[in-house]
């Protein structure tokens, strides 16, 4: 129905929400029958321009296990200036500041329009933002010196009372001290002894108020910023830093023939991680750790400095051959519940034409929020540009960053919480929302979500706990309330709420306005995060046959045919997309991982598992534009019938953007048409993918990389092999038509795919 | 800013495979929190669930539209006919680089609007003198409540800039905007030095990264300058000298 098409959107728009269903059913058993669960998509800091922020505290509901935050679907007594919350039924007077509400006076929060709102309060001092680099020496010299300029850059992007530190590691760990003047000091550690948080406290002179007055000017009580020589302000210490970034070496540490340079890399974060845990506890930080190869020495290694040894692969992983695997994974989620408990996130930049490790480290990134960028080497625009698109800004000229997130879930009492997946840790937070079924990370109410972007999304799980029959409740709405603490960029201390509700429906006699609620691809994604999180703890199979298994039991629900007859299957309009995302999503990188390395996989479900709805659903399937004189751009069938002779084609995976030009205007470009006066049409047909694709190039984070390519050329195999494989050499005669270029795979195609569902969802005996 | 400073250079295929094109900062900067044109997100559902007979994909196009290339196939369809339904882009201005990218009519694209009345100034090659006149009026505006140490690393950079202008090692899009960023600092527009410092450094970082921080400090200290400073006696008179290093 195209009204709920717009409703879906508007709600988008507005809330940065998306549920699997705009109507939920309202009884346990019968949300269990849909298949697809109640959740939602939620993206946090979804960019607002036209939302100002309040600047007043939030009024909150006084129950003690309640405390939710008034909204526009609370009842309010004007006159006996009483508010009910609508999640525990509490009757609350209103604090004094607002004698003055009236029903044509209202306070902003219980205006409808206001279901999303953001308050800025007080929360102790204004704390700075902290950057503490750490960065590898161990590279070659060309890289180290555009990692150099790129730091050096990147000095000039940092907000400017933000605090900066930098390590450096190779065979050793080097801490240096940032000071305005004389001759620069660092406090080295050696890369192979592993030290407590305190004893590496204790060697950089942090615990004791000897540190303090260290420049022998007076001290300001308050003032952390003195404390510390490992973090200083940017606008003090830029020139000598910018010198002393200009002077890295390369680790001096001779690599003898046939083996790895020795690189701590565990010993170096677990530095950052204990300088800023007793340093600065509980402030926004980010820890940039920039690597040019895997950890070869100390704790969490994962390779040895042998180069006969290679770094582990797949095969090695199941033949379970990966010596290091399971103690540096360990090593490095400790680290990273350390890093996440504190509020600071760590980003990863690796660049290196081999694996570095991403596999073990990712947790790094994945619980505190962090970023991972991977390239094969720091001089590339891929990386330059991505770092710089770190520090990006939006249309108020603010950072697009924020930091020390905690994320708080209310459900009315029909609805539970059972977790979320996305790039965040539980604060164990019990409380009476909290459903026994844990979905991802479950059995809390309360996520802490160290750094966000306005694209961060999780996606968010809930159980129907009213029993089979029960009357529909009173009212016949179903509300969740999300309350998101964090420090914006301009180290204001914000809360943004947002409230939701969606009617109830009797499934039994409503499920057709069920059906056509259904918002196919918000639960393409949240079926898909489901599906990835179990992949990394389950068999790669047993994930493809729970995900057929969901997909044809949602078609025999919602599927119209005749029993044993599979050619009178059809699918709803609000369901008609999902069966393709399906099957797109098992050829996926994120569920087929053979295809690529650890690591790859790694950073694919990276992204995955945080982008907002729109871009996560360009990683299951990719878009596939179409170019042509026959008329305007159109999205085509991601099918290889659509590559055609006359056609450009644009095709977006998220990680890659490619531009393929069929034979025939291979041939036209090759001969320089494009050139001549009276085919300028020719010529502007070929710049227009170029157009879209730089709109897309110019905004996505990370930078994706840039195919330009044409009928067999070498670089088609990425068009090739995402497309479905209609045509292979197995059936190209069967066909009896001879569109479309055949593919040399044996691929299950989609046609199978379909036809296959199709009888499995029309049998009785199923 | 330029239209120049808006440009679009390959990537560096030998270090990274499919390494994608570098954007000018200008271009970023212009491209976020700009409007969005419609993207590219729409999707086709597949003709097994609508009911059409066969999968012949990308075949909306009406049938009297023939698939194959029209009547001369070495050819592409002159302008004359088969003309596309879209706005013919207006013509950009020269960009640097191997990639044609012609602005289209969408607001995002700032290449035309940016193109001021200063596009004289473009063909004009600035004068180190003048520039470094300006950058030392300000150094020694500070000199009185700025740390002696600060003050003479600032020095120390733009000596060392002025060095690399002189000796021809600064390109002439660094120069040009140099130019551009002192007259800003001279009007007392701080924050539009300061963004130009930041677009020098990040589109040219390998020739002004030793002395371009020297420049950052020296607007980030005369902002903070009491207004009265910044035309004392001793100041006016170094905007009159042509003399270059100016030393305590």
């Amino acid at each position: 129905m195209a009204t709920y098409q717009e409703f879906i959107q508007q709600n988008e728009d507005r809330d940065g929400v998306r549920f699997s269903w705009n109507l939920w059913p309202s009884s346990r058993l019968e949300a269990t029958r849909l298949v697809v669960p109640v959740s939602c998509l939620f993206t946090p800091l979804k960019e607002r321009p036209d939302l100002p922020p309040v600047q007043y505290e939030p009024v909150l509901c006084s129950r003690a296990n309640c405390k939710a935050v008034l909204n526009p679907l609370c009842q309010v007594d004007y006159r006996a200036k009483i508010w009910a919350c609508n999640f525990c039924f509490q009757r609350n007077p209103f604090p004094p500041s607002y004698a003055g509400i009236s029903d044509v006076n209202q306070p902003a929060e219980l205006m409808p329009q206001f279901s999303t709102i953001e308050y800025v309060v007080q929360r102790g001092p204004p704390t700075p933002l902290i950057f503490l680099y750490v960065v590898d020496t161990c590279l070659e010299e060309e890289d180290l010196q555009a990692l150099k300029e790129s730091l050096q850059m990147s000095l000039s992007l940092l907000p400017p009372n933000a605090l900066v530190g930098l390590i450096t590691f190779g065979r050793m760990v080097q801490v240096h001290e940032l000071s305005c003047e004389g001759i620069s000091k660092s406090y080295v550690f050696r890369g192979t002894k592993e030290l407590s948080s305190k004893q590496i406290q204790e060697m950089l002179g942090l615990t004791n108020s000897a540190a303090s007055g260290h420049q022998g000017r007076p001290m300001a009580p308050q003032d952390p910023a003195v404390t510390c020589r490992f973090l200083q302000p940017v606008h003090k210490v830029d020139m000598n830093l910018t010198d002393l970034l200009g002077e890295l070496q390369r680790d001096p540490w001779p690599v003898p023939q046939g083996k790895r340079p020795l690189r701590s890399t565990g010993i170096a974060l677990s530095i950052a991680v204990g300088l800023l845990e007793g340093t600065f506890p509980n402030t926004g930080a980010r820890v940039m750790m920039f690597t040019g190869g895997p950890p070869t020495q100390g704790p969490g290694m994962v390779v040895g400095d042998e180069l006969k040894t290679p770094i582990r692969s797949w095969h090695d992983i199941t033949k379970d051959n990966a010596r290091h695997l399971k103690k540096a994974t360990k090593y490095y989620e400790a680290l990273a519940n350390r890093a996440a408990v504190n509020g600071h996130s760590i980003d990863i930049y690796a660049c290196a034409l081999d694996q570095t490790g991403l596999l073990e480290m990712k947790c790094l990134s994945n619980l505190t929020g962090g970023h991972i960028a991977m390239g094969d080497s720091f001089n590339t625009s891929l990386f330059k540009q991505t770092f710089q698109r770190v520090f990006s800004k939006d249309y108020n000229g603010e950072f697009c960053m924020a930091f020390g997130g905690t994320l708080e879930v209310k459900t009315s009492r029909e609805l539970k919480v059972s977790g979320a997946i996305g790039p965040c840790v539980s604060l164990n937070a019990k409380g009476p929302c909290i459903s026994e079924n844990e979905v991802g990370v479950g059995g809390t109410t309360q996520w802490k979500i160290c750094s966000l972007s306005p694209s961060t999304t999780l996606a968010m799980y809930f159980e129907v706990v009213n029993q089979h029959n029960a009357p529909i409740p009173q009212g016949g709405r179903g509300a969740v309330q999300f309350v998101t603490q964090y420090q914006h960029s301009n180290t204001q201390k914000r809360i943004r709420v947002t409230t939701v509700a969606r009617n109830w429906a009797d499934a039994q006699s409503q499920i057709q306005h069920i059906e056509s609620s259904f918002d196919q691809e918000a639960s393409a994604v949240v079926m898909a995060r489901l599906g990835v999180f179990r992949a990394e703890s389950e068999e790669g199979p047993d994930v493809l046959r729970w995900l057929d298994r969901q997909l044809i039991r949602l078609c025999q629900k919602f599927g119209q045919f005749n029993k044993d007859d599979p050619t009178s299957f059809k699918l709803s309009e609000s369901l008609s997309l999902y069966p393709q995302f399906m099957f797109h999503l098992r050829r996926s990188p994120f569920l087929q991982v053979f295809n690529n390395s650890p690591d790859e996989c790694s950073y694919y479900r990276h992204h995955f598992v945080r982008q907002d709805l729109t871009q996560s659903l360009i990683m299951i399937q990719p878009i596939l534009y179409s170019y042509s004189f026959h008329g305007p751009p159109e999205p085509v069938l991601l099918d290889s019938g659509s590559i055609l002779p006359d056609r450009i084609l644009l095709m977006d995976t998220f990680f890659q953007l490619v531009i393929y030009h069929g034979e025939t205007i291979a041939q036209w470009r090759k001969a320089g048409y494009q050139e001549q006066p009276e085919y300028e049409n020719f010529k502007h047909l070929l710049i227009a993918p170029l157009d879209d694709a730089q709109e897309i190039l110019q905004n996505r984070f990370p930078m994706p990389r840039y195919i330009d390519t044409e009928h067999g050329g070498s670089q088609a195999r990425f068009l090739l092999s995402k497309v479905n494989p209609s045509q292979t050499h197995n059936n190209l005669y069967s066909w009896g038509q001879e569109t479309g270029a055949p593919i040399l795979t044996d691929d299950v195609s989609l046609q199978v795919f379909m036809d296959h569902l199709k009888k499995l969802a029309v049998s009785s005996a199923a | 800013m330029e239209a120049e400073d808006l440009y679009i250079k390959p990537g560096n295929q030998e270090r990274g495979w499919n390494d994608p094109p570098q954007f000018s900062y200008g271009l970023q900067t212009a491209a976020q929190g700009g409007p969005k044109r419609t993207p590219l997100n729409k999707r086709v559902p597949p003709p097994q669930l609508t009911g059409s007979p066969c999968p012949v994909p990308g075949a909306f196009p009406s049938l009297t539209v023939p698939m194959t290339p029209p009547t001369n196939p070495l050819a592409p369809p002159p302008c004359s006919m088969n003309t596309p339904p879209r706005p013919c882009p207006v013509a950009a201005p020269p960009l640097g680089g191997m990639m044609m990218m012609a602005a289209t009519p969408p607001p995002p694209f700032p290449v035309v609007e940016h193109t001021d009345s200063a596009s004289s100034q473009s063909e004009s090659e600035p004068d180190v003198d003048d520039v470094v006149t300006l950058l030392n009026w300000a150094l020694t505006a500070c000199r009185p409540t700025v740390k002696k140490q600060v003050c003479n690393d600032v020095a120390k950079r733009l000596k060392l800039f002025e060095d690399m202008w002189k000796s021809g090692k600064l390109s002439l899009p660094v120069r040009r905007r140099m130019n551009g960023l002192v007259q800003e600092l001279k009007s007392c527009n701080w924050d539009a030095a300061d963004e130009i410092h930041r677009a020098l450094i990040v589109d040219h970082v390998n020739e002004v990264s030793q002395w371009m921080v020297g420049v950052k400090r020296l607007i980030a200290e005369t902002r903070n300058l009491n207004p009265d400073l910044l035309h004392t006696p001793e100041v006016d008179q170094s905007l009159d000298t042509s003399s270059t290093a100016n030393s305590d």
